[in-house]
């Protein structure tokens, strides 16, 4: 017996005729986003600091050798703030403003404490003015210091012009699919790009697990594309670039994100106690994350430098009677509050 | 008069809103009530950790429905590994006690042995009135595959190709 089209339609109209219960469903969708919130608070510090790793190993992969300078001294580079640009005969006028993000790298979501999160630098930002800004990547993991700062080094306007060349070769000046593979617990990149046409942020899911169910071979393909770049970024010099020798970026304000203190097992490290000599710690604002953030400039800013100064992130805060677990970053040239971090 | 984009819809309103049509469309999708409901429920939990992207989309609710495409057709890939494939939801479809016509119960159980992606493109075909061009997006694959993966379909089902010709094919 030949069956006619109607018959597939009415079958499949049959599937759809069914009752949800709206209020069991959401239960259910708000049970599993606090189940994986609480998975995510619950890694241990040696997980935590595997996937930080994991977290940063595009910057190990980033940055090259030139430049490694000493980190850790809140006084600020001693030399110029950014060494100077390699001369070329032919230096185009910039069509970026100096602190306009031009091309950007930034690995967000995936298993990573929210802590972690907020204070984490983007893997690789080059500004308009040429600056490259780098997180250090020697500094994660349970001894990594309170305050992190990052390294700036300085390419000509015409390099920048060829990085341009290269992220818009690797498909992120157009509509590209990256697909969405099925894993959690992988970071996502967020890329930031403006080829003077204006800033796109392009989202690629778990970058790193290309090999995951669910991506097409043109996915697959467009994702192997964009690494390709970011080893492209890694070795500048092969594509002609030149990059100035790297410095401690020089911060003119501090981000200071707090978490309220509690108890250590006793695997972790227990520095000690310390006063904090900054402006007062708001309350944590009433999402899960449990989190306060304030900015510090001006005249504070070199007293919380030097108080900084040798804590790790374990050091437990005093600030009025009560007790935190404190991190602290520059912020970049284009934040300007803690709002422009990621939370 | 605002546009979607200059709403702002948090992800309790959006779900409370189209959780019922997603899971529908998921029922659709799987032919499997309780697979449409593990299908829809991990795509909503996903959304959540990416709302502020999705949210400024022009249309999140295609977009969920994409996610819910992907998620059955990996969710099924992922199962079949450990599972032995035999008549996979045939008998968890929930009997059709509106059925008018004979036959309805049995295309619902060939719909149901369908291979995943043949099932997938019928319902983009025939339940969403997708075009092929559309539905060859959606799975990103040719179009040619999408019309030979219907074909398939159709052919296993005893679909009447004249019927097809007038009735399935989209301009």
């Amino acid at each position: 017996v030949k069956r006619s089209v109607a018959d597939i339609e009415a079958a499949l109209l049959a599937d759809s005729d069914t009752e949800w219960d709206v209020d069991r469903l959401m239960s259910n969708v708000s049970a599993g986003v606090r189940q994986r919130r609480r998975r995510n608070v619950a890694l241990t510090a040696v997980a935590a600091a595997v996937l930080t790793v994991g977290a940063t190993l595009p910057v190990l992969l980033l940055h090259d050798s030139g430049g490694t300078v000493p980190i850790g001294t809140t006084s600020g580079p001693t030399g110029p703030t950014t060494a100077p640009a390699p001369t070329t005969s032919s230096t185009p006028v910039s069509r970026f403003a100096a602190d306009e993000v031009v091309l950007q790298f930034a690995s967000v979501g995936g298993q990573t404490l929210p802590i972690n999160a907020a204070t984490g630098l983007p893997n690789m930002t080059f500004y308009g003015d040429g600056r490259i800004i780098q997180p250090n990547v020697n500094e994660t993991g349970p001894q990594a210091p309170t305050l992190q700062i990052p390294w700036v080094s300085t390419i000509s306007q015409h390099d920048l012009e060829k990085v341009v060349a290269l992220a818009k070769g690797a498909g992120l000046g157009e509509d590209v699919d990256y697909g969405i593979p099925t894993n959690l617990a992988i970071p996502n990149s967020r890329i930031t790009f403006n080829d003077g046409s204006g800033q796109r942020v392009i989202l690629i899911d778990a970058m790193s697990y290309d090999a995951e169910p669910g991506l097409t071979q043109a996915q697959l393909q467009a994702r192997q594309k964009v690494k390709d770049l970011t080893m492209q970024l890694a070795n500048l010099s092969y594509f002609g670039i030149e990059k100035s020798r790297s410095e401690p970026y020089p911060m003119t304000a501090l981000a200071v994100i707090a978490e309220p203190w509690s108890q250590l097992p006793d695997s972790y490290p227990h520095p000690a106690e310390k006063t904090w000599p900054g402006p007062a710690i708001p309350d944590p604002g009433p999402d899960a994350k449990n989190l306060s953030c304030v900015t510090i400039s001006g005249d504070e800013l070199s007293a919380v430098s030097q108080a900084l100064q040798g804590a790790i992130v374990y050091t437990p805060w005093l600030v009025g009677g009560q007790k935190w677990f404190i991190r602290a970053r520059p912020l970049l040239p284009h934040e300007h509050s803690c709002a422009d971090l990621d939370w | 008069v605002p546009t979607a984009l200059e709403v702002l819809v948090t992800f309790e309103e959006f779900a409370r809103a189209r959780l019922a049509a997603l899971a529908r469309y998921a029922a659709v999708l799987t032919g499997d009530r309780a697979l449409a409901e593990d299908v829809v429920q991990e795509v909503m939990i996903r959304a959540y950790g990416r709302w502020q992207q999705i949210d400024e989309m022009a249309q999140p609710d295609a977009y969920l429905r994409r996610m819910i495409v992907n998620e059955y057709l990996s969710w099924r890939r992922r199962w079949a590994r450990v599972v032995p494939q035999a008549d996979a939801g045939a008998d968890q479809l929930l009997p059709d006690f509106t059925q008018s016509h004979a036959d309805r119960q049995a295309v619902r159980s060939e719909l149901a042995r369908l291979p995943r992606r043949q099932r997938a493109v019928l319902v983009l075909r025939y339940y969403e009135h997708l075009t092929d061009a559309e539905i060859a997006e959606v799975l990103d694959c040719p179009q040619g595959t999408v019309r030979s993966l219907a074909s398939r379909a159709l052919a296993t089902l005893r679909v009447d190709a004249r019927k097809q010709q007038l009735l399935g094919e989209r301009p």
